[in-house]
């Protein structure tokens, strides 16, 4: 556990940023359209778990694209 | 939630509580309390700048909030009701689960955003703490312990909303009382305090200091999924942001001052900055939905499922984009866990499952957590938030000296 890594060099992400940046407007995108202008204090469960599914659909694939673009690096330091 | 309207107030739409939520979680990523050896190490009494940083919120969001107040600007207070009992009770739970977890309700949210492995474990045992409190809620035991010595929502000038010029006069004094914290609270031990160093530039640093400072970056980023190149100039400044040549220290430093503005900022816009509400509600609807407890979630809970996304968010938009400690789900330990109980992941696993599950426990019952009591309830002068805070710190600091053996020697 906290094992090293040998050194990592580090490449382009460019396209995961992108598609980071797309899904967060997305994702803004969804919870204003599902909520529009409701402000009051009992939320629609459907649209909160949308919105929260879009985000963790979104940290997995981000962590799948880390995981294959540096195979086995964790950082020790 | 209680909308006290004066002269001039207005009420957001519940999905704009992402943008708050993205904030918090993004300034609290690059301040590295999603990584739970710092709240490890602040239940050993060996780095608090958790509470120099949350001392500089609430001195700041308090002369703001009951200054505008008294100036006639309409608030969403979200002060929570002083039962004694309850209160006391779940503050104590709560402090023994954080010394164990190393997680308080969004933290965990946000090192789910940072990629940590660690934190599925305490979410799900967040929503267990969360369901047990749901179910005792209903029964006699749980009725005594909310209704018992309860003194409704009152703050250190009266009734919440109420007696607005002496609630500002108060918190001026409530300020200095926070910043003289924040100023004279070193971080570490023998050393000086965030605030100190960032207004001294000449200040030198002792060697056990610089010492004990990179051993801080590296447990910030250990673990992470993402190398660092001589490219990534932000993510060093960032992650040394302590360190005397960094042009973020000052800026990191005072986080804290921006984080009390925008838990005001809601207020105005719709309420207080919460987390564990949250848990409650998804575990109302999910299982428990006929419960009187989630029942009166459903009605009042507002937009925080959304900040509570957008905190997670927030930090997983900081991780990725700043401070490169995206871990991709890596296999990773705190060191302060580690040295006590070993290396064993399912250990681990076990330990953060049955703190959070205290965690969120000890949150319902107390009708608030770090965010909802500690940071908007203080924020607030509520005297159940002062009393929360009181006896997590009691409990915290306890457990983590029999846990961990208090502070390190050097």
């Amino acid at each position: 556990m906290n094992r090293s890594s040998p050194q990592q060099i580090r490449k382009s992400e460019r396209d995961v940023k992108l598609f980071v940046t797309f899904m967060t407007i997305l994702i803004i995108i969804v919870a204003a359209l599902t909520v529009g202008s409701y402000h009051g204090y009992s939320p629609n469960p459907s649209s909160v778990a949308i919105t929260g599914f879009l985000l963790l659909l979104t940290v997995l694939i981000t962590a799948v694209w880390y995981k294959t673009k540096y195979p086995g690096y964790i950082r020790a330091d | 939630m209680e909308a006290v309207t004066v002269s001039f107030s207005v009420t957001a739409p519940l999905w704009i509580g992402i943008f708050f939520g993205v904030i918090i979680g993004g300034l609290a990523e690059l301040w590295g309390i999603s990584n739970s050896d710092v709240l490890l190490k602040l239940a050993k009494w060996e780095d608090r700048l958790f509470i120099n940083c949350i001392a500089i919120a609430i001195g700041v969001g308090a002369v703001l909030l009951y200054g505008l107040a008294a100036l006639g600007v309409g608030f969403h207070y979200g002060v929570k009701p002083e039962y004694i009992i309850g209160v006391a009770l779940g503050g104590l739970i709560f402090g023994i689960g954080v010394a164990i977890a190393g997680y308080v309700p969004g933290t965990e949210w946000m090192a789910l955003g940072e990629g940590r492995r660690e934190a599925i474990y305490a979410v799900f045992g967040g929503l267990l703490g969360a369901a047990s409190w749901t179910i005792l809620y209903q029964t006699a035991v749980g009725q005594w312990l909310v209704n018992t010595l309860n003194y409704g929502p009152i703050y250190l000038a009266g009734k919440a909303g109420t007696n607005l010029d002496l609630g500002f006069l108060i918190s001026l004094a409530w300020a200095v009382a926070m910043f003289g914290v924040a100023y004279y609270l070193p971080r570490y031990q023998n050393g000086k305090s965030c605030i100190y160093m960032a207004t001294h530039p000449n200040y030198k640093m002792t060697e056990i200091e610089l010492s004990i400072h990179e051993e801080t970056s590296k447990m910030l980023t250990e673990g992470s999924a993402m190398p660092v190149g001589p490219s990534d100039h932000l993510a060093y400044s960032v992650n040394n942001h302590w360190a005397p040549k960094s042009d973020l220290r000052w800026l990191l430093t005072f986080v804290g001052a921006i984080i009390g503005a925008v838990v005001v900022l809601e207020m105005f816009l719709h309420q207080i900055f919460g987390e564990s509400t949250t848990y409650s509600w998804i575990v109302g609807y999910l299982w428990l939905p006929s419960y009187s407890y989630s029942q009166l979630v459903f009605k009042t809970i507002g937009w925080e499922p959304y900040s509570d996304i957008g905190t997670l968010l927030g930090s997983f938009l900081a991780a990725i984009f700043v401070s490169r400690r995206f871990q991709a789900f890596n296999a990773w330990i705190p060191k302060t866990w580690q040295k006590r109980f070993g290396s064993s992941e399912l250990k681990r696993d076990i330990g953060v499952f049955l703190g959070s599950y205290l965690v969120l426990f000890g949150a319902r019952m107390a009708g608030g957590c770090a965010s909802g009591h500690i940071l908007s309830g203080d924020l607030q002068m509520a005297l159940s938030s002062i009393e929360f805070f009181a006896f997590v710190a009691f409990s915290l600091l306890v457990t983590g000296r029999l846990l961990y053996g208090g502070k390190k020697q050097r």
